[in-house]
């Protein structure tokens, strides 16, 4: 039915007294997501629309038995926030902030790493599971129920390749954005392979882009280990080298890093790529039968 | 020709509207603008504009529809 997020997920949103997150804990609980706490250091005590407020994520999780978490606390103090986490009962993070130095990302990614909980972003539109629970800032009027996984770096991609999937019908089982910044805690993979295992997900749609290697590790993942088909699609074939094309990760760096190649290596090992959004939802729709 | 492609998550759409109409209002700009406002508070957007916008501003439903209404408009067609 989905990964990550469902009906049991139970929300705690840190940075929920500022404007973005404030607006969007309303937002994913209106949804129908569980959001049961936020954390701010040094409000506690008070509310965002009747959800309480802590000063740490560990008295949110003792609490109200928080098992997921959701960043909004601004780039300089976002990867703190992540730590505290990682120090804590909860299970997910979900970090929407951009803009978080890199070397602040390499040691959440060191410490991330050594544990076994799970980070999807920085620099992410987070995850919905469409009908159940959504945590993150997707426009949710787009997705709807089905069987289809998205993972993406894109998030403005997501939502017109999601809109494209719905004018033919196809609805989604998950959506994941896994964020556009050069160091990220989910790949690809991880994200696939959650895909690959979960009964209700069909086939799975991985929207790539320009910059870096992660298209290219996948693709020997997808013809390699999973059995659920995907279709692929890389956002950047007119993109000059070396301009930064609006995330952090999304740059060509000499030949390496270019949509072209990502599309040939996804397309060596047999998995489909759509050029164009519409492209990739005929493709799927095709692929479904 | 001006094409603004809007498909808003943490962007608002209403915010983007405003924003626009701030800009068209101290620069008196009057060269044709393509608008298409998908996502958040994707109504509220696109209200402000139909209210507020002057003529050179339409709006497309699709981004496809937007691209194409904006070429049109670049090569002097009537769309």
């Amino acid at each position: 039915m989905s990964i990550l997020v469902d009906a049991s997920t139970r929300l705690v949103v840190q940075g929920i007294t500022g404007r973005e997150g404030a607006f969007h804990a309303t937002r994913n609980k209106a949804y129908g997501t569980q959001v049961v706490a936020g954390v701010t250091p040094g409000k506690a005590g008070q509310d965002v629309d009747g959800i309480p407020v802590f000063n740490t994520v560990e008295d949110a999780a003792e609490a109200t038995g928080a098992n997921t978490a959701m960043v909004f606390v601004p780039p300089r103090f976002a990867a703190d926030a992540i730590l505290e986490v990682l120090d804590s009962p909860v299970e997910l993070i979900v970090c929407i902030t951009e803009g978080i130095p890199a070397h602040d990302m390499l040691r959440v990614y060191a410490h991330l790493k050594r544990g076994d909980k799970s980070l999807v972003g920085p620099n992410c539109p987070g995850i919905i599971s469409p009908g159940t629970a959504t945590v993150g800032i997707m426009p949710t009027q787009v997705f709807q129920p089905g069987a289809v996984g998205v993972v993406s770096r894109s998030g403005t991609l997501t939502y017109q390749i999601s809109k494209e999937l719905a004018l033919l019908g196809i609805g989604q089982s998950t959506v994941v954005g896994i964020g556009g910044d050069p160091v990220v805690g989910s790949s690809f993979i991880d994200v696939l392979g959650r895909f690959d295992a979960d009964p209700d997900t069909e086939l799975v749609v991985m929207v790539g882009e320009i910059g870096g290697a992660e298209e290219e590790t996948a693709a020997d993942f997808i013809a390699g280990t999973m059995s659920t088909p995907v279709v692929g699609y890389i956002a950047g074939f007119q993109a000059p080298p070396g301009k930064q094309m609006g995330h952090a990760g999304a740059i060509i760096t000499g030949s390496s890093g270019t949509a072209q190649a990502k599309k040939e290596a996804l397309e060596a090992r047999g998995v489909r790529v759509g050029e164009s959004p519409s492209e990739v939802a005929a493709l799927v729709k095709e692929a479904l039968g | 020709v001006l094409l603004i492609n809007i498909f808003g998550g943490i962007t608002r759409c209403d915010e983007v509207a405003e924003g626009l109409l701030t800009a068209l209002d101290r620069l008196g700009a009057t060269l044709p603008i393509v608008v298409r406002l998908d996502g958040t508070n994707e109504e509220e957007g696109r209200a402000i504009i139909a209210a507020r916008a002057p003529d050179n501003v339409v709006v497309e439903a699709t981004m496809l529809s937007a691209a194409r209404r904006a070429v049109a408009l670049a090569e002097g067609v009537t769309a």
